[in-house]
C-alpha cells in the first residue's frame, strides 16, 4: 500500500460538510489537488454531511480527472453521510455515465472498492 | 343463513376492522391523504353492506351514521381532526363488540357515538334513511404508477430549497425508483459551485393522484421543470400482463425514434448496451428506463402474489393436523427402532422412506402454522396511541421485522405479555414531555419493537428511550420488600431481573395503566410457559430493552434425554451449557452444600433426584448438566445422559398440569414416556429454598445471640 | 440536536403562537419583532430556518430575505414567509428576493408544522 502511495498517489482528506455552503472552497481544493499529480485519493472518513451539491462536486472531479487522463479514487466510501445522501438522491447506478462508464463510476453498486 | 357463512363474514369483518384501525392511525399522521380517507370510507362501506346482508342490522345502521360523516370528509366538507379519528376509533371498537354479541339494537354507548358523529356535522340528520346497498363496493385503493421528470432550475439552491427533501417526500408517497441524471455536470473548471446541474427520472407507484404529486413541488413550480405522466393503472381484478420491453419504454419516453430502434433490433447484444456504445442514448437514460421496467415488474409481481389463491382454514383443524403429525413422528421412531434392531433390509428401506416423508410432513405442517408477527405488532400502535394520550405523554412506536414468522400458538400467547411490557415502558419508562425536554431529549418518546430470527428461536425486543432502570434503586426496593437480603451481592443484570419477581413495583405511585406492580412477574410466567427466556438491559437515563427469546414452535423441541433411576427426562437443549461428571465424594459434598465447584466457580447445585422426589441411591459417578436459566448457571445432577432427542411435546392432562418442574411429556420410539423438565421453575424453586434456608440460619444465629 | 428556527413577526400574539407550536414540536425557537431585529439576532443564533412576516416596521420581510441571501451563513438557508391570499404580488416579490416557500394566513398549527417539515426535512 505504502509503495503505491509514495509513487504518485496524493491523498486529500475532506472534513466536515460536503454541502452547498462549502461548495466553492471544495471546488478549489479539488482543482488544486488534481493538478498536483496523476492519482488523487479523496478520503471521506471525516465527512459529516453530504448534500446534492457535494455529490455533484464528486462527480465533476471524477470527470475532470478522466478528461485529463488521471485517476481519482475515493477512500472510506461507506461513511453514513455519503450513503444517506446517495440513497435519497438516487445516485445509485448500474451503468455509470458517458465520462466514467461501468464500474469506474463512483455510484455503481454499493461503492465498496 | 348458515352458520359458516356468518362465521366467514365475522372473520372477514375482524380483518377489515384491523385494517381500519391501522388506516385511522395512519390518517392521524397524514390527515390530508385523500387515498387514506377513501380507504377508511371503503372499509366502513363494506361493513355496512355486508352487515345488512348477514343479518347484523344494528351494525349496519350504526355504520351508516359514521359513513355519512366520512362521506363529507371525503368530499372535503369536513376536515380530518384528531376528534374525528378518536370517535371513529371508538366506533370501530363498538362495531367489533356488536359483531361479537350479535346484538340487534344500539346500546347507550353506541347511541352516544352516533350523537358524537351527528354533532360533528351539526345538522340534524333527517328521518330519511338511505337504502342499504346489498352489494358492498369496498374496492381496494386504486394504485397508479407515474413517471416523473423533475429538473430544478440551476439556481434552485439560492432559494433555500433542498431538492433532496422533495425527493424524500415523493418517496414517502408510495413505492418509488429514483434515478439521477448527471450528464449536465461540467468539469471542475467550468463548475459553478452554487448551481444545480442534475435532474431526476422517477417512477412512483401510489394511491395518491397527480395533484398530490404536484403539491410536493408547490414552492418551486416556477423554478423547475416537472413532467408527470401516468404510465400504468393497476386494476387488481384484471389478469396481470407483462410490462413493456426496454425498447418500447425508450420509445415511449421519446429517447428513440422507431426507425432508429429498428436498426438495433434482432442483434445478440442487449439493446441497452448497443445504444450506449453507439452513443444513441445516454447511459443514464437507459438506467432510468431499466429502473422503470424493474419497478413496474415488481409491482406487478406483488399484485400476482397477492392474488395467489389462499385459503382460510379453521385453526383447530390445523392443530389437529399437527397433533396427528406428532403421533406419526412417534410411531415412525418406533418403526425405525424396530427396523434397525431386526435383520430385514427391506423393512429398513421402508423405515427410512417413512422417516424422510415424516420429516417433510412435519416441517410442512409446522410451516402452515407460522404467521408473521406483524399482525400482532399492528395492534400495539393503537395501544401506544391510547396509552400515551391517557398519560399525557408523546410516544411513537417503530416496528421492525414484522415479517418474522412464529407459530400461531406462540403469537396468540404473546399478546398479553407484550401489552404488559409496552404499558410498563410508556408508564414507567418514558418521561412526560416537559421532563424529556429538560433532559435534552426529543419530547416524543420512542418505543422500538423488533423481531428477528436467531437459530431455532425468535428474539423479540421492546426498547424505549425513557428513564431506564436504576440498579441501586431496584435493589433497595427489593430489600425493603424482603425479596433479597441487604448483603446479597447482585450484578446490574441481576438487579434488573428483580422486576420480574412477584410483588415488585418500580413506580412510587400506583397508576391506572400499569397497576400495582403485578405486570412483570405475570410476563415472566407467560414467557416461561412458552419456554422462552427474558433478558433485560438498561442504560440509566437512556432507556431499557426487554428481549424475549422464544422457540419458533411449541410443538417440537430439541432436548437432551437423561435418566434418573427408572425415570426418563428431557431437558431443553436451548438452555444447556455442557455436561460434566462428579465423583461420589464430590457429589456428596455438593448435595450437602447445594453448591458445586466448576472451573473454580461456585455454582448452585440441584439434585434432580431429590427435587423430583425419586427414591433410590445415585450411581457412583454422577452426571451434572449445566444449564443457563434465570440469568445464572446451575448444575442439575442426573444418573445418566442418554443423548440428544427431538421431541414432540404432549401437554400434560390437567391433573398433572401443575406439577412443579415439569412442563410436558413426550413419547419415545419404544413407547415409553419421558417428562420434559421446566428448568426455570426448578431453578426458581431452588433459589427460594436456599433463601428460606439462609433465613432460617439467620434466625438460629439470632436465637443463640440473645 | 434539535433544529433552530427564527420567527420574525411584529404581531406578538401570532409570534407567540408560532413559537409555542414549534417549541412543542421539539424545535429550538428564537423570536424577532422585525427585519432589523432579526438580522441582529441571527448573528448570535445560527438558525436552520427563518419564518418571517412580510409587513413589518423598520425592515420588512422582503428586505430581510434579500439581505440574508447576501450573508454567506444564510445564503442557502430556507426562508418561509407568512402571507395572505390577497397579497399575490408580494408573494412574487418575496420569491424573487430568494424566499423558499410560504404559509397562507390564517393557518392552523398543523399547517405550520407541515411546511416546516417540508423545508427542514
Amino acid at each position: 500500500m505504502n509503495d503505491t502511495k509514495s509513487n504518485d498517489q496524493r491523498q486529500l482528506l475532506l472534513e466536515g460538510e460536503l454541502t452547498v455552503n462549502q461548495a466553492a472552497i471544495l471546488r478549489r481544493k479539488l482543482l488544486d489537488a488534481l493538478a498536483e499529480g496523476d492519482w488523487l485519493e479523496i478520503d471521506l472518513d471525516q465527512v459529516t454531511a453530504v448534500d446534492l451539491a457535494g455529490l455533484q462536486l464528486l462527480c465533476s472531479a471524477h470527470r475532470t480527472a478522466a478528461a485529463e487522463g488521471k485517476r481519482l479514487t475515493i477512500k472510506n466510501t461507506m461513511v453514513p453521510a455519503l450513503q444517506e445522501a446517495r440513497t435519497v438522491s438516487g445516485f445509485i447506478m448500474q451503468q455509470g455515465c458517458r465520462f466514467n462508464s461501468g464500474t469506474d463510476c463512483f455510484w455503481v453498486g454499493g461503492m465498496e472498492q | 343463513m348458515e352458520d359458516r357463512h356468518i362465521k366467514a363474514f365475522k372473520e372477514e369483518s375482524y380483518d377489515i376492522l384491523g385494517e381500519l384501525e391501522a388506516l385511522l392511525l395512519e390518517l392521524e399522521e397524514n390527515p390530508r391523504d385523500a387515498g387514506l380517507i377513501d380507504r377508511v370510507f371503503g372499509t366502513m362501506h363494506t361493513i355496512k353492506g355486508s352487515g345488512a346482508m348477514f343479518g347484523f342490522d344494528a351494525v349496519s345502521e350504526f355504520t351508516h351514521e359514521i359513513e355519512t360523516v366520512l362521506d363529507m370528509v371525503r368530499d372535503g366538507i369536513l376536515p380530518v381532526t384528531s376528534g374525528l379519528i378518536r370517535l371513529t376509533l371508538s366506533a370501530r371498537d363498538k362495531i367489533l363488540e356488536m359483531l361479537d354479541s350479535g346484538t340487534q339494537s344500539l346500546d347507550e354507548e353506541a347511541l352516544a357515538i352516533v350523537a358524537g358523529f351527528r354533532k360533528m356535522v351539526e345538522v340534524e340528520e333527517p328521518e330519511k334513511k338511505e337504502e342499504t346497498t346489498a352489494f358492498p363496493s369496498g374496492e381496494p385503493a386504486v394504485l397508479n404508477t407515474y413517471r416523473i421528470l423533475f429538473k430544478p432550475r440551476s439556481d434552485i439552491f439560492a432559494t433555500g430549497t433542498n431538492p433532496l427533501l422533495l425527493l424524500a417526500e415523493l418517496r414517502a408517497m408510495g413505492e418509488s425508483a429514483i434515478v439521477v441524471q448527471t450528464d449536465a455536470i461540467p468539469l471542475l473548471a467550468d463548475y459553478d459551485p452554487e448551481a444545480c446541474y442534475v435532474s431526476w427520472e422517477i417512477v412512483l407507484t401510489t394511491a395518491l393522484d397527480e395533484n398530490a404529486i404536484r403539491d410536493v413541488f408547490i414552492f418551486i413550480e416556477d423554478d423547475c421543470e416537472l413532467i408527470i405522466t401516468r404510465i400504468f393503472e393497476h386494476d387488481p381484478t384484471m389478469e396481470c400482463e407483462n410490462y413493456r420491453r426496454l425498447g418500447e419504454i425508450l420509445l415511449d419516453r421519446g429517447e428513440l425514434t422507431p426507425e432508429v430502434l429498428e436498426t438495433f433490433l434482432g442483434r445478440h447484444k442487449p439493446l441497452g448496451e448497443q445504444l450506449v456504445e453507439a452513443k444513441v442514448v445516454l447511459p443514464e437514460k437507459i438506467e432510468a428506463a431499466l429502473s422503470e421496467q424493474e419497478h413496474v415488474r415488481q409491482v406487478l409481481q406483488r399484485d400476482r402474489d397477492r392474488k395467489a389463491s389462499s385459503l382460510r382454514v379453521d385453526a383447530a383443524r390445523l392443530d389437529s393436523l399437527v397433533d396427528l403429525v406428532g403421533e406419526l413422528v412417534t410411531v415412525q421412531a418406533r418403526l425405525s427402532q424396530k427396523a434397525a434392531g431386526g435383520n430385514d433390509p427391506e423393512l429398513q428401506l421402508i423405515a427410512e422412506s417413512v422417516e424422510r416423508l415424516t420429516e417433510e410432513l412435519r416441517d410442512n405442517a409446522m410451516s402452515i402454522r407460522m404467521v408473521p408477527i406483524g399482525t400482532l405488532f399492528s395492534r400495539f400502535r393503537r395501544l401506544v396511541h391510547d396509552l400515551a394520550g391517557e398519560l399525557g405523554k408523546q410516544v411513537q412506536i417503530i416496528t421492525e421485522g414484522a415479517a418474522t414468522e412464529l407459530d400461531k400458538t406462540v403469537i396468540d400467547q404473546l399478546n398479553e405479555p407484550l401489552v404488559h411490557i409496552i404499558r410498563n415502558a410508556i408508564d414507567h419508562g418514558i418521561e412526560p414531555p416537559s421532563q424529556r425536554e429538560a433532559l435534552g431529549k426529543s419530547t416524543k418518546g420512542t418505543i422500538y419493537l423488533a423481531a428477528e430470527h436467531a437459530g431455532a428461536s425468535v428474539v423479540i425486543s421492546i426498547s424505549d428511550d425513557g428513564a431506564g432502570l436504576d440498579p441501586e434503586k431496584l435493589k433497595a426496593k427489593a430489600v425493603e420488600k424482603g425479596i433479597i437480603n441487604q448483603d446479597d451481592d447482585l450484578s446490574d443484570e441481576e438487579c434488573y431481573a428483580l422486576i420480574l419477581r412477584p410483588g415488585f413495583s418500580t413506580s412510587a405511585e400506583v397508576t391506572g395503566v400499569s397497576g400495582r406492580g403485578v405486570g412483570m412477574d405475570v410476563v415472566k410466567r407467560s414467557i416461561d410457559s412458552l419456554r422462552g427466556t427474558i433478558g433485560i438491559s438498561s442504560r440509566p437515563g437512556q432507556g431499557m430493552t426487554v428481549s424475549l427469546r422464544l422457540p419458533l414452535t411449541l410443538a417440537i423441541i430439541d432436548g437432551l434425554l437423561v435418566s434418573i433411576g427408572q425415570g426418563l427426562f428431557v431437558i431443553p437443549l436451548s438452555v444447556i451449557d455442557e455436561c460434566v461428571e462428579l465423583s461420589r465424594d464430590e457429589a456428596a459434598r455438593s448435595r450437602e452444600r447445594s453448591m458445586m465447584t466448576f472451573r473454580g466457580e461456585a455454582l448452585p447445585y440441584v439434585s434432580l433426584r431429590a427435587a423430583l422426589g425419586i427414591e433410590g441411591d445415585p450411581p457412583d459417578i454422577e452426571k451434572v448438566v449445566l444449564v443457563n436459566a434465570m440469568g445464572k448457571k446451575t448444575g442439575f445432577s442426573v444418573d445418566q445422559v442418554i443423548g440428544q432427542h427431538q421431541t414432540v411435546i404432549k401437554t400434560l392432562s390437567r391433573v398433572y398440569g401443575n406439577v412443579e418442574g415439569i412442563s410436558g411429556a413426550t413419547i419415545l420410539g419404544d413407547g415409553t414416556v419421558a417428562l420434559i423438565l421446566d428448568v426455570n421453575q426448578l431453578v426458581m424453586a431452588e433459589r427460594s429454598d436456599s433463601q428460606r434456608k439462609s433465613q432460617i440460619i439467620g434466625l438460629r444465629r439470632a436465637e443463640t445471640v440473645s | 440536536m434539535s433544529k433552530r428556527i427564527m420567527t420574525v413577526e411584529d404581531s406578538t400574539s401570532l409570534r407567540e403562537m408560532i413559537t409555542f407550536t414549534l417549541g412543542e414540536a421539539g424545535y429550538e425557537v428564537a423570536e424577532a419583532a422585525d427585519g432589523l431585529d432579526a438580522l441582529a439576532k441571527l448573528k448570535g443564533f445560527k438558525a436552520d430556518l427563518i419564518i418571517t412576516d412580510l409587513n413589518m416596521p423598520n425592515m420588512n420581510g422582503i428586505e430581510l430575505t434579500r439581505s440574508l441571501r447576501t450573508d454567506p451563513g444564510y445564503k442557502f438557508a430556507p426562508i418561509i414567509f407568512l402571507t395572505t391570499e390577497s397579497q399575490l404580488q408580494k408573494k412574487q416579490a418575496a420569491k424573487e428576493a430568494g424566499a423558499t416557500g410560504w404559509i397562507v394566513k390564517p393557518f392552523k398549527p398543523d399547517q405550520l408544522l407541515q411546511v416546516v417539515r417540508k423545508v427542514l426535512g
